[in-house]
């Protein structure tokens, strides 16, 4: 199941059904599986990479997050390969080597008459913590930057988009801290599609690994830019209220134990719970306001996920890219084997 | 007389296009939008179905 190709006759399919303006996004944790390629593989992978960003460009996508497997080549293969093309990779939070921000941190883009404003933010590397250098770039800590995006697009946007390859309950917290952005995608390790979530202001969803899927929402978006919660409001609002009770008590707990103000204040679990306390008073703040949904119509949305499955057709202009970058890659694999047939042989005029 | 009523009649269509275009061209916000989102992420280096 999956493919490019299939992906690209899916998406040129639903254009010509519907008669609405369509957005392509993706997420990022395009161009490799991890963040980092064995050196015997560099070759196959780059060549594989390089048809990936080929076949992306064919198939004009809006914006396109990196995720740190996007940079598992290093960022002059990035570099490189960018020039090659012209894809919309973004990231808010991305630096190189001298301190400076490679790619967009954001781009606006006008479907139908809606402006959307798309914000990249790259997840940090396992085992690399935030802020540390990562051979030739660094990624900065989300809070450090987001703020400063958002503000850049606030007020030019009816609707914000978030592509982040940070992990869920990163994302949770990014959703509950920014009222402003209305839609997450993530990408990373979750192997299963996650149907829309909404958490705060902002629905999350991820499609399943390996281009097996493609995610659809059909998205009704009203002025009052938030989601309708539909029937499960009053589920949300006991759910907002147990959690809220569960954090208190751990706060009350990290409390009672014997330290010093200052201990307190540099406790990072309890900073967390403390945020996280905030934020779940004023979600049920808003949960408790039914007054005000009925005076204003809410957003509403629906949602799939498409399996790409083998018997779809192809996209002929894709498969062709394809069926060239795996010719690339065996010619690539040839031409290694050459060689080190070469390197085997005895010299001309060796003889025992 | 009756030459400048016709070129009044016949300059009608051309008033009316260009009072659609201007109104086309003010900022319509607030609206409400319908769109289709198409979405991926974690291709992960795929560029054929998996297993093939």
């Amino acid at each position: 199941m999956g493919g490019l190709s299939r992906k690209a006759y899916m998406i040129k399919q639903i254009e010509s059904e519907v008669d609405k303006p369509v957005l392509r996004l993706d997420a990022g944790a395009l161009l490799f599986g991890q963040p980092s390629v064995p050196v015997p593989l560099l070759e196959a992978r780059t060549i594989q990479a390089r048809g990936i960003s080929r076949a992306m460009q064919a198939m004009h996508f809006a914006a396109i997050g990196t995720a740190p497997q996007d940079l598992a080549a290093g960022l002059e293969f990035f570099g490189r390969l960018r020039l090659e093309s012209s894809l919309p990779w973004l990231s808010a939070n991305l630096l190189d080597k001298a301190g400076e921000r490679p790619l967009q941190p954001s781009v606006m883009t006008k479907i139908g008459e809606t402006t959307v404003a798309i914000i990249g933010l790259t997840g940090e590397q396992a085992g690399n913590p935030s802020g540390q250098p990562i051979e030739d770039l660094r990624i900065l800590p989300w809070q450090e930057v987001l703020p400063a995006a958002l503000k850049q697009v606030k007020g030019h946007a009816e609707m914000i988009i978030l592509l982040s390859s940070y992990p869920e309950p990163v994302n949770r917290e990014i959703a509950g801290r920014f009222p402003d952005i209305h839609l997450i995608i993530q990408s990373g390790t979750f192997p299963a599609n996650k149907s829309p979530q909404l958490v705060g202001n902002a629905l999350i969803t991820q499609v399943a690994a390996r281009g097996k899927y493609l995610g659809r929402m059909d998205i009704d978006w009203q002025p009052a830019h938030r989601w309708s919660l539909g029937e499960d409001r009053p589920g949300q609002l006991q759910q907002a209220k147990d959690n809220l009770v569960r954090t208190t008590w751990r706060i009350e707990r990290i409390e009672k134990r014997p330290q010093d103000k200052e201990g307190l204040a540099q406790n990072r679990e309890y900073q967390q719970l403390r945020q996280e306390q905030d934020r779940l008073k004023a979600e049920i703040a808003r949960l408790e306001q039914p007054a005000r949904e009925q005076q204003e119509k809410l957003s509403t949305f629906t949602s799939n996920f498409i399996p790409l499955k083998t018997s779809l057709p192809e996209d002929p202009e894709i498969q062709k890219i394809v069926v060239r970058t795996k010719q690339e890659i065996i010619r690539a694999g040839q031409k290694k084997n050459e060689e080190v047939t070469e390197k085997s042989q005895p010299a001309p005029g060796f003889k025992k | 007389m009756n030459r400048t009523n016709r070129d009044i009649f016949r300059k009608r269509p051309l008033l009316s296009l260009l009072l659609a275009l201007v109104l086309s061209l003010i900022p319509r916000a607030g609206q409400a939008a319908e769109f289709v989102l198409l979405y991926a992420n974690d291709n992960q280096g795929e560029i054929e179905p998996c297993g093939s």
